[in-house]
């Protein structure tokens, strides 16, 4: 699945064939192959894959904190990480967990990253006050929960007052008022003309505020383009209700939707079965659930109450990037997230699992 | 380079850990001078409280030799023989020195201490350039820092010569404090504290070349953090190494080892070259053994440190140069 998007022109950041790989004990681990990256510069861009994907990576190879193996990067057009100082101005970033000196202030740890880039101590202040930490700005760090931690990560980025802001699993740990408060600071910025790169695995909490997203896994684009696009390329479902859910079946199809009767056998053809459940008053007489695709609620009740059968239950519900991150992460191989992990995390990859492509290890990158 | 410079120094001052590598220099100079007074206090004790006694083995020096005159008089009557010696000339009572010690003079005292200090300065100044890299690593602020400052080269260089600078004041502090207290401890107990203008002018090199040997190990211990990310690493190696080769095998390898080991080339920086003696492996029991005397230059020490730090902080920013950083 691919929805285009524009070449370089108002990118905010583009990579091309970007590969890094890390060497281990046991060998070669890729950790990005082959990444084509493309972030529209305004509003948020989500950028999304299971643990072990290569989504940290990638943000340490376009900081400048991990050199890459190959390809290319840009940031507003500037190759990097060649003229990386020439742009750094304009990014501000957030790689992985918030990192201050444990023993100093708030404010003293930004005090010496606004000095270190020549930024007015006085701005200090301003950001902290900004992210709701001016009373709290001589406390030290350590002493901060996880949410003002992540709010003064958001504040030393501020510093620069920067176009883009890259924030790299920014809600990892907080409680739901941390991750709503983190959630609306991002779609702040982005509201301000900035844009915002945040990279996920909660796909949820990146639905919400989303513009655009890229899908990634294996070190590689799976999917990209809006979020709006992306839900709508599958297409609305709606969840019927109705009794002989066979004939039901069959109506419906004879009008030309997609429909699939939930509780329809298992193994055996399901043309056939469907044809023997609708004959078979005995089968097809309580009410069954069928899932339509491609027709509004209105067209499938018109078409099933003509033919006498009356809707019990109408739902319509929209493909969610979740289930679209499912598909296309289950279609790789990838580990996915996990409902008996509390935290919505993704299982890891198996140890020493490989790529049969490139017979290289993969996956465990951070 | 100027800004990230001062910056890593308002970063250092604001760490408490610098604040105690200074308090501990201060500890090591204020030993460095109780270990004077109590040198001093304990000959002068000793002088004051015995001159009964000193009085006692004097007069008895005198009997012994008058008697042993008496019988070498007696002797030479007796045999007839003017030459007859019993070396009774020899037989003189000892001086209050000789009996309780003196004290040095105060410029050889000083050349003493300032050597003896120049060690624990050295590694209090690398403990402290190794904590200041090394904590960075630790609390990865390396790679925050670098997402605001992402060219490397300063960089590194900021946080490698910011605890050398640092380090100065530390010396300087202690330096000074045995170079006030040892004259005032000479005084105290009336001993000869004069010193010549060349003199001071030694003395002040000679403490010029403790700070600025404090400042190498401060930036060789920043730059060796780049490679082992951990202070006790730093700390361990080092005091492994003078454990192993400049104690256990400068002793099996003689005179090759002795003259590169790092203790000898310090002591030659510091005292603008050094000299010692070794005795010969070939030598018997029983011949007529002449001690082999080396020189170790002011020039081929400062080499041999200069070398020592190129390598090091060349080693070092290879390795952070292209790093992975979190």
């Amino acid at each position: 699945m691919s929805v285009a998007v524009a070449a370089d022109e108002g990118m905010a950041i583009v990579t091309r064939g970007l590969r890094k790989t890390y060497r281990t004990v046991r060998g070669t681990r890729v950790a990005v192959q082959g990444l084509d990256l493309d972030v529209p510069a305004g509003g948020v861009h989500g950028f999304l894959g299971p643990n072990g994907s290569g989504k940290t990576t990638t943000i340490r190879m376009l900081l400048g904190l991990s050199p890459a193996d190959s390809g290319t990067m840009h940031i507003f057009g500037t190759p990097v990480p060649q003229h990386l100082p020439e742009v750094v101005d304009r990014v501000g970033a957030i790689v992985e967990s918030p990192k201050f000196f444990p023993t100093f202030s708030a404010q003293r740890n930004l005090e010496l990253l606004a000095e270190a880039i020549g930024t007015p101590r006085e701005r200090v202040g301003e950001v902290l006050e900004e992210v709701g930490l001016g009373a709290r700005a001589k406390d030290t760090f350590r002493s901060f929960s996880l949410g003002m931690k992540q709010r003064l990560a958001i504040a030393a980025t501020l510093l620069k007052s920067p176009d883009l802001l890259i924030f790299d699993e920014p809600t990892n740990g907080l409680d739901p008022a941390g991750i709503s408060e983190i959630r609306h600071t991002m779609r702040r910025l982005a509201d301000e003309g900035r844009t915002v790169l945040v990279s996920s695995h909660i796909l949820s909490e990146v639905e919400q505020i989303a513009d655009t997203v890229s899908i990634i896994g294996r070190g590689r684009v799976l999917a990209q383009g809006s979020v709006a696009a992306l839900i709508g390329a599958g297409g609305e479902t709606v969840e019927v209700g109705v009794r002989h859910p066979g004939a039901a079946v069959r109506i419906l199809r004879d009008a030309g939707f997609a429909a699939e009767w939930l509780a329809r056998p298992q193994g055996a053809d399901a043309a056939a079965a469907l044809d023997a459940a609708a004959h078979h008053a005995s089968e097809d007489a309580d009410t069954g659930l069928l899932t339509v695709t491609g027709a509004q609620p209105a067209e499938i009740s018109r078409t099933l109450g003509e033919r006498g059968l009356w809707v019990e239950r109408l739902v319509p519900s929209r493909r969610g990037l979740e289930q679209i991150f499912l598909e296309l992460t289950q279609g790789e191989g990838l580990p996915v997230p996990h409902p008996d992990y509390p935290d919505g995390h993704g299982i890891p990859p198996a140890p020493g699992a490989r790529d049969t492509t490139t017979g290289e290890q993969q996956g465990g990158a951070r | 380079m100027t800004r990230l410079l001062r910056v890593e120094l308002r970063r250092l001052v604001a760490r408490k850990v610098i604040w105690l590598t200074l308090a501990a220099a201060v500890l090591v100079a204020l030993f460095t001078v109780s270990t004077v007074y109590l040198q001093a206090s304990s000959i002068d004790r000793a002088r004051a409280g015995a001159n009964q006694e000193l009085q006692q083995i004097q007069e008895q020096v005198e009997r012994d030799r008058a008697m042993c005159l008496a019988d070498e008089q007696r002797e030479r009557a007796r045999s007839g023989d003017p030459r007859v010696d019993f070396g009774c000339e020899q037989m003189q009572a000892p001086t209050a020195e000789e009996m309780y010690g003196t004290m040095p003079s105060l410029v050889d005292q000083y050349r003493m201490l300032l050597t003896g200090l120049a060690y624990p300065l050295m590694f209090l100044g690398l403990a402290m350039g190794s904590t200041a890299v090394a904590a960075e690593f630790g609390h990865r602020t390396m790679g925050s820092l670098l997402t605001f400052v992402p060219r490397r080269a300063p960089v590194f260089a900021s946080k490698v010569l910011a605890p050398a600078l640092a380090s100065a004041p530390m010396a300087v502090a202690a330096l000074a404090l045995v170079l006030v207290g040892v004259p005032a401890v000479f005084r105290w107990f009336r001993v000869d504290d004069s010193v010549t203008g060349a003199q001071w002018t030694s003395l002040a090199w000679m403490s010029l070349r403790v700070v600025a040997i404090t400042m190498v190990a401060a930036a060789l211990g920043a730059a060796a953090a780049f490679l082992l990310r951990h202070s006790g690493l730093v700390i361990g190696l080092l005091v492994g190494y003078l454990l192993l080769v400049e104690t256990f095998l400068a002793g099996l390898g003689g005179a090759l080892l002795g003259r590169f080991a790092l203790t000898r080339t310090i002591t030659g920086w510091v005292q603008h070259g050094t000299t010692w003696e070794t005795w010969p492996m070939t030598c018997g029991a029983f011949e007529d053994c002449q001690p082999v005397r080396h020189t170790l230059s002011f020039g081929a020490a400062a080499t041999e440190l200069g070398v020592i730090l190129l390598v090091v902080v060349l080693l070092g920013w290879l390795w952070f140069r292209r790093a992975d950083l979190d």
